[in-house]
Formats: structure tokens, C-alpha cells, sequence
């Protein structure tokens, strides 16, 4: 069947919800140890202040909760381990029934393969994509992710659609990638490296016909 | 890069380790290539059987030419016994990226090893351990990859005993007897990028 582009994904922040990602582990992950309400309550201040991604939370908890440092490697060995129900970003269901109909849908992403290809499978959108690229060597903003996407497919159009300014960009455009910024967080950003912003993600529908 | 300066002076430049012998492609070697490439077609990215003029045709056109570039896109090497002398196989490096110091590789040997697996494992551990040393001493690349049809299960294992990790996935890579299977894309850091 022909297909008309390719519209390749990041997962984190575009398909699936990443900061649900992050708390709701830390959330289950404090439910099997004997922390204090407090201790638990000033965690949650650290990780709104900080960001879900800032890998310190548990350093900085332990400067007024000691006992932590105990723990703390077995509590990130938890909280790796621990899998929970991925909430998907609205409406993506919807936009990949309508993609997917006449164009090829694939991923790029950062992470681990395996965890990302499991979280892909449990949230059932992982029939969606033909190709699947985590590497974890060349991380974006390399271009080489895109390079290995292009060999693939001989479409009309390439689009990139990202959430990071900073690191989804740069590679895409390198390798002639249209790219498209979901921005729900109203970042500024140079029209040199984004040719859409949009803050619905039902708006690919219309740039990709 | 000592290995494309002797390259592209035509010293034949020889690796060996244990049982094999690793030399630059020669015309010679390339219609039992050819050969063995139209009877293994089911494990091959290509879909078509070639016949003599189509190969000699490739490896004029396209293969030749890269051993006089400062940067080839690729670089493949015949792969011999040492004792007996017999060509084995043939592979080597394929979209090599300069930029990043990255490649593919990609290996082939004599068919009759498919359906022994204790010589095809030595055959391809001892050709893979040449290809990571001139990949990492000689080249100075970061990264190696590799795509395997999800079928050859013991290809990925031997490739894993190598250390490399599976990072993707790409579906309906091969039809094979009606059937659609997937690719599995592996790689082997070599040094930090």
C-alpha cells in the first residue's frame, strides 16, 4: 500500500505523558518503604521546584531527612523497577488512527529500548509504528537517529514531531526532517529550526495533508 | 589511517586471526560472492537474484571506486581459511559515516556453514573480532551496527556475546514464504561519542 510521508515521533511529552511517568513511580516506589508523611510531602516540594527529570531529589531530600541516604540506593533500584499504567497524551489515539491510514509512523527517542518499546506495548500504540529507534549512543540532538530513519523510506515528505527544543531539532533538520514543535509550553524558539508550532496535537492532522 | 594508506597503495593489506585471513576484495572472489549472496537471498536486504553482469557491474561501479576515496562509503574485505586457503565469506563495513565514526557491518560466508552452527559461530566471532579491532584501533570508530531479520536467532545471539545491544525495530523488513518478519538493529559502542 502506498504511503505518502513519514511522521516519526518522540515518545516522551508527544505520545506519552513523562512527568506522570516520573511521579507515579516515585509515588508507588515511597509505598514499599517506611518514609515519613513529612519526609514524602517535602520530596513532592523538591520534585515541583526542581523538574521531574533532575536526577539530585533524593540528595537534596536528604539534607533534612538523613535517614534517606540509607536507603537511597535501594530506593532507586525500586523506583527503576517499578512499571506503572502510562497515561498517554490526549487525543493521541486519535491522531495516530488518522496518520497511520496513508502515512508510515516511526519513533525516535533517547531511552533504553527495551523500557521504551515496553511502555509503546503496554499503552497499545506500539502497532502504529514500522520503525523504532532508541540510541542510546547517538542521542539527539546527533543527527545520526535520523540518518538510520531515512534509509528506510522513500516518502513524499519527512516530518519530525517533537517536544524539546533544545535537543529534538537540530538532527531533524539536519536531514531535511520538516519539524514540528508541540509547544503546550509556550517556549520561544527560532524559526530556523521549527517550520510548525502547535499547541494541539490534532493540528498535525491538517499540516501533514 | 594506516589501513586506507596501504589501501589505496594496493599493498595488499592481510588480517589474521586464528583460523582466518582477512584481505581486500578482489575480482576474483566476486562470483562465488555472488554465488552464495542468490542462495542465502532469504537472509539478505536484497530482494532479487543477481546474475554475473549484474556483479561484475556493482563491484566496478560501485565497490572499486571506494578503495581510491580518502573516506569510502564502504570497505569490504574476502574473508579465506587459513589452512586450506578457500575463500569463506566476505564483509566488512558498508555506510560508513565519517562524521560520526559510525558503520554497518555486514557479513556473508560460504552457505554450506548455514546449517552448521559451531563453524558458522567460529567463522563469524573470529571475522567479527578483526572488524571491532580495525573498526576501533585502525578507523577510530565510536560505534558499529548491524540489522538481522528476526528469524536468524543464532546470529543474534553470537552478535550479542559480542556485546552489542538491540536499540530498534523495524517491521515488515522481509517477506518470506508469504510471511512479513522484522529487523532487528543492533549496535556495539566502541568508544565515548
Amino acid at each position: 500500500m502506498y504511503k505518502r510521508n513519514l511522521i516519526c515521533f518522540d515518545i516522551d511529552g508527544v505520545l506519552l505523558d513523562e512527568e506522570y511517568w516520573f511521579a507515579k513511580r516515585w509515588e508507588n516506589t515511597f509505598k514499599k518503604f517506611d518514609i515519613s508523611e513529612d519526609c514524602i510531602k517535602d520530596f513532592w516540594v523538591i520534585f515541583k521546584k526542581r523538574g521531574f527529570i533532575y536526577k539530585k531529589h533524593l540528595d537534596e531530600l536528604s539534607l533534612n531527612y538523613p535517614l534517606i541516604n540509607k536507603y537511597k540506593k535501594e530506593i532507586i533500584q525500586t523506583f527503576k523497577r517499578t512499571i506503572i499504567k502510562e497515561k498517554k497524551i490526549d487525543n493521541i489515539k486519535e491522531l495516530l488512527d488518522y496518520c497511520s491510514k496513508d502515512n508510515y509512523l516511526s519513533i525516535i527517542s533517547n531511552g533504553n529500548y527495551r523500557i521504551q518499546y515496553d511502555r509503546l506495548k503496554r499503552s497499545k500504540i506500539l502497532e502504529y509504528f514500522d520503525l523504532i529507534i532508541c540510541d542510546e549512543i547517538f542521542k539527539k540532538p546527533s543527527a545520526v537517529p535520523y540518518q538510520m530513519t531515512k534509509f528506510y523510506y522513500n516518502t513524499q515528505e519527512l516530518f519530525y514531531v517533537g517536544n524539546e527544543y533544545t535537543s529534538d531539532f537540530i538532527g531533524a533538520k539536519s536531514e531535511n526532517f520538516k519539524t514540528i514543535f508541540f509547544n503546550n509550553q509556550n517556549v520561544e524558539y527560532s524559526e530556523n529550526l521549527i517550520d510548525y508550532s502547535i499547541k494541539n496535537i490534532l493540528d498535525i492532522k491538517n499540516l501533514i495533508n | 589511517m594506516n589501513f586506507f594508506k596501504t589501501f589505496k597503495k594496493e599493498t595488499i593489506q592481510i588480517f589474521e586471526i586464528d583460523n582466518l585471513i582477512l584481505k581486500p576484495i578482489s575480482k576474483n572472489d566476486i562470483e562465488q560472492i555472488r554465488i552464495w549472496r542468490n542462495e542465502q537471498v532469504s537472509f539478505l536486504r536484497q530482494t532479487n537474484l543477481i546474475n554475473s553482469d549484474e556483479q561484475i557491474s556493482y563491484f566496478n561501479d560501485i565497490v572499486y571506486p571506494n578503495f581510491v576515496l580518502e573516506e569510502p562509503k564502504m570497505i569490504l574485505l574476502s574473508i579465506f581459511d587459513k589452512i586450506s586457503t578457500d575463500l569463506i565469506g566476505y564483509g566488512g563495513f558498508v555506510h560508513i559515516d565519517w562524521k560520526n565514526k559510525t558503520s554497518e557491518v555486514s557479513f556473508l560466508c560460504d552457505t554450506s556453514f548455514m546449517n552448521n552452527p559451531k563453524i558458522y559461530k567460529s567463522c563469524f566471532l573470529n571475522f567479527m573480532k578483526i572488524i571491532i579491532e580495525i573498526a576501533r584501533e585502525e578507523l577510530q570508530f565510536k560505534c558499529l551496527y548491524s540489522e538481522t531479520f528476526e528469524f536468524r536467532k543464532n546470529h543474534i545471539k553470537n552478535l550479542e556475546s559480542l556485546g552489542y545491544t538491540q536499540f530498534g525495530i523495524k517491521k515488515n523488513a522481509k517477506l518470506k514464504n508469504g510471511i512479513s518478519y522484522s529487523s532487528m538493529l543492533h549496535q556495539n559502542k566502541l568508544s565515548n561519542v
